[in-house]
């Protein structure tokens, strides 16, 4: 037992280790995500399981517990799966104080058992080495050794214990295999000496750690505690169960400018000591049969994750991605057009004259049929995010992006809610509650719908395919793929610097560091990535039979109604366009272009911007119903590029230009027009007037930088001579 | 009246009802919901992620 061997921490803020109050022996499981950890805990204590919240917070409690051979009982505690005891998060968090016995109403442990992947014991042993350092009986379940045997991995037991000092028991969880070794092991460590900390710091940075070590162990830790909190602090803040021991935080702060002018970035250090000793480690007990140390992942890996390479290919692979959008969707988007255009054909051959003909020809077919035509659009583009994701390449460009992300402040967790938000911004911001920190989380969801999502795609491509021409630059990059890979860069570079605005200001805080798991790359299988595609297009083409069609009904009363006495012999398109302007919409339409009047928008495009409220497509939509309602049906009714181009102004200019349609694009880029989105928003940013609060201002800030963004891309194309 | 204005007024009203709908959903959503209703978030599955 370790009583009298361990002191724990004491004085304000924590409080003294609690006594077990049945007399059973208590044991803790801990280890990282997804190494069989709890199998091992449903192995050893069978269904008598417990399971329940720890004090305040809602990390899950599970406890069991079984009869030793000696007829002892023990209680095991099942902790958080966590890869480092960096306590960033409320389960690393959680983790550390039960281990270190100041966990509201959870006893100390006597023994801890970390569980380790024989599979990947490099990265299990950075917690295990941490784990080593607290002056606790450890024993090491080397679990998963089938798996790794399997794998032509073999990790020597007996050389492993030597090099961690402690005991090494292989297991094989889902097989119960190991588990009476495992028993036994855990009943002798409390009489084996403690292990320590196996590698020695350089002695800059030795010293530099001396006056932390010094004010924890005044501050009631143990030395070997001290040591490992101290190197830990080297990289995150002084915070929980650290914030009572006074002087700490400055002799920390020392310590960082120390260890940075000995020429090393504090924050890296504690990673590169121990992964430098794992190194050691793994090169003596871990065999590998029939290959050569580096696999094809890892061969990949060395060019994509390049600090040059890694980067340049991202950019690449999204200009693939955006150039593939125009030239492989061109053709069946006509496709598409021909048959919806020839289909409103067939409906109004069969239907007789009158407002019901024109409803279903003008409203929902030139409506519905808008948008649907840039569904091969958007199957190109999930067909890509599928793949990348399937082969493992999407883990890579989080990775790469860290960087960036850390560069403004933000977690590197942020990426995953912001590439969601590529999809749609609603799931994108629910995904941010994978975000430990409240400032980060807000700063994330205050930026995530600002990557252009899947409902921007009809936007810039009926603007860029109508307004930017089809040139090759450098001979094989087409410019409506720049322009369309400009606007998705825009908006995440913008996302970037106004979260690195937020993190500066608003919502100032300390950057936390990440720890991700990069898969193996492998071939897609196309079953899944077939779903993935058809799960996407299914939910675009069923937004178009629902919202976009109604909308599109409802718009097209209220531009065909009030009827418009037009006097004999006016001309159709005269009196088509008087019909417009006297609609209610018309009317509607005159009330708001005022405000976007400086933007160089007409009545047509003001109303269609405020009815994109409802979802960023129906501006396309929108467009579609008014010019449907404006013209006689023909072969090419839903062609709405072909009306854009030829509209024109009372004195017989071209009404849209391409640099209006730039402009209107920027606009869409910052612009929150999305209703879906806002209420997302409120919900999960605190609900009632907190959450409204910031779904108010995010909605401002957002219209602000909108406005303002396509009122200098219209102001200053004039000013260049581009015709607006 | 026409049957054939009938029939426009009731698609018409079926399209507000639904639009009305629609936009009450959204609002409880923000409220108390769990962001479902709104939109797509619990049609549109997020990114995998493997972090």
């Amino acid at each position: 037992m370790i009583e009298g061997t361990q002191e724990r921490p004491s004085g304000e803020a924590v409080s003294p280790p609690v006594a077990p109050t049945d007399g059973a022996f208590r044991i803790a499981l801990i280890g990282n995500p997804n190494t069989g950890k709890s199998t091992l805990f449903n192995a050893l204590t069978g269904l008598r399981q417990k399971v329940g919240n720890y004090s305040g917070v809602t990390v899950e409690r599970v406890e069991g517990r079984y009869r030793s051979d000696s007829g002892r009982t023990v209680s095991v505690l099942d902790l958080p799966g966590t890869y480092s005891l960096s306590a960033t998060s409320p389960d690393e968090e959680i983790a550390l104080s039960v281990l270190l016995g100041i966990a509201e109403k959870t006893e100390a442990p006597d023994v801890v058992v970390v569980v380790v992947d024989a599979l990947h014991l490099e990265r299990n042993l950075f917690l295990a080495s941490q784990i080593l350092e607290l002056g606790l009986p450890v024993v090491i379940a080397l679990n998963q050794v089938d798996a790794a045997g399997a794998a032509g991995i073999r990790v020597d037991p007996v050389e492993l214990a030597m090099l961690l000092g402690t005991q090494v028991v292989e297991t094989v969880a889902t097989r119960a295999q190991g588990l009476e070794v495992l028993r036994r092991a855990v009943e002798r460590a409390p009489d084996l000496p403690l292990p320590t900390r196996k590698f020695s710091l350089p002695d800059e940075i030795f010293s530099a750690l001396q006056p932390v070590e010094t004010s924890l162990v005044r501050g009631g830790f143990h030395p070997s505690t001290a040591g490992m909190e101290a190197l830990r602090l080297l990289s995150v803040d002084p915070g929980g169960h650290l914030k009572g021991i006074s002087g700490l935080d400055a002799e920390v702060e020392r310590a960082r400018s120390a260890v940075e002018a000995a020429g090393h970035y504090p924050r890296a250090v504690e990673a590169e000591v121990r992964y430098g000793w794992i190194a050691e480690v793994v090169d003596a007990t871990v065999h590998r049969k029939g290959t050569t140390g580096s696999t094809l992942t890892d061969r990949i890996d060395a060019v994509v994750l390049h600090r040059v390479f890694g980067p340049l290919i991202f950019v690449a692979l999204m200009a693939l991605v955006f150039q593939s959008i125009f030239s492989w969707a061109e053709p069946l988007m006509t496709a598409v057009e021909g048959l919806v255009g020839a289909f409103g054909v067939q409906v109004q051959a069969l239907l007789p004259p009158g407002d019901l003909r024109s409803l279903i020809v003008d409203g929902v077919i030139a409506g519905v049929g808008a948008v649907v035509v840039f569904l091969p659009q958007i199957v190109i583009l999930f067909l890509f995010i599928g793949f990348l994701e399937a082969t493992g390449y999407m883990a890579r460009a989080a990775f790469i992006m860290d960087r960036f992300m850390r560069g403004v402040g933000l977690h590197g967790k942020s990426f995953i809610p912001m590439l969601s938000g590529y999809a749609c911004a609603v799931p994108g911001i629910m995904a941010a509650r994978t975000i430990e920190s409240p400032k980060d989380r807000l700063a994330t969801i205050m930026v995530v719908p600002l990557m252009s999502c899947s409902a921007r795609l009809p936007v810039y491509t009926l603007l860029i395919g109508t307004f930017i021409p089809p040139v090759l630059i450098a001979g094989f990059l087409n410019l409506q793929g720049i322009m369309l890979l400009a606007m998705y860069l825009l908006g995440t570079v913008a996302a970037l610097l106004i979260a690195g605005l937020f993190k500066k200001t608003l919502l100032r805080g300390p950057v936390q560091p990440m720890i991700m798991e990069l898969p193996p790359y492998r071939l897609p299988d196309v079953r899944s990535l077939a779903m993935t595609v058809s799960q996407r297009a299914g939910l675009f083409l069923k937004r178009a039979g629902t919202i976009i069609l109604a909308l599109s009904i409802v718009l097209w009363a209220l531009v065909s109604y009030p009827r418009s006495d037009v006097p004999a012999g006016v001309a159709d398109d005269v009196a088509q366009e008087q019909q417009l302007a006297n609609s209610y919409l018309g009317q509607a339409g005159q009330v708001v272009s005022p405000i976007f009047e400086p933007l160089g928008y007409d009545w047509k495009i003001s109303v269609s911007i405020i009815s994109s409220f409802a979802a960023r497509e129906v501006f396309v939509s929108t467009m579609g119903t008014i010019y449907g309602v404006g013209s006689e049906a023909d072969e090419t009714s839903v062609a709405l590029r072909d009306r854009l181009l030829q509209e024109r102004r009372d004195d017989g200019t071209v009404a849209y230009t391409p640099l209006i349609a730039v402009g209107l694009m920027v606009f869409y880029v910052f612009a929150m027009m999305c209703m879906s989105t806002n209420a997302v928003v409120v919900r999960e940013t605190g609900g009632g007037l907190k959450g409204l609060k910031w779904a108010a201002f995010q909605f401002a800030w957002m219209f602000v930088l909108a406005y303002g963004a396509a009122w200098i891309v219209y102001r200053a194309g004039l000013m260049m001579g581009f015709a607006g | 009246m026409e049957i054939q204005t009938l029939i426009v007024i009731g698609i018409i009203l079926l399209a507000a009802v639904y639009l009305g709908n629609r936009i009450y959903r959204t609002a409880r959503s923000a409220r108390d919901g769990d962001g479902c209703a709104a939109g797509c978030g619990c049609d549109a599955p997020p990114a995998r992620s493997r972090s």
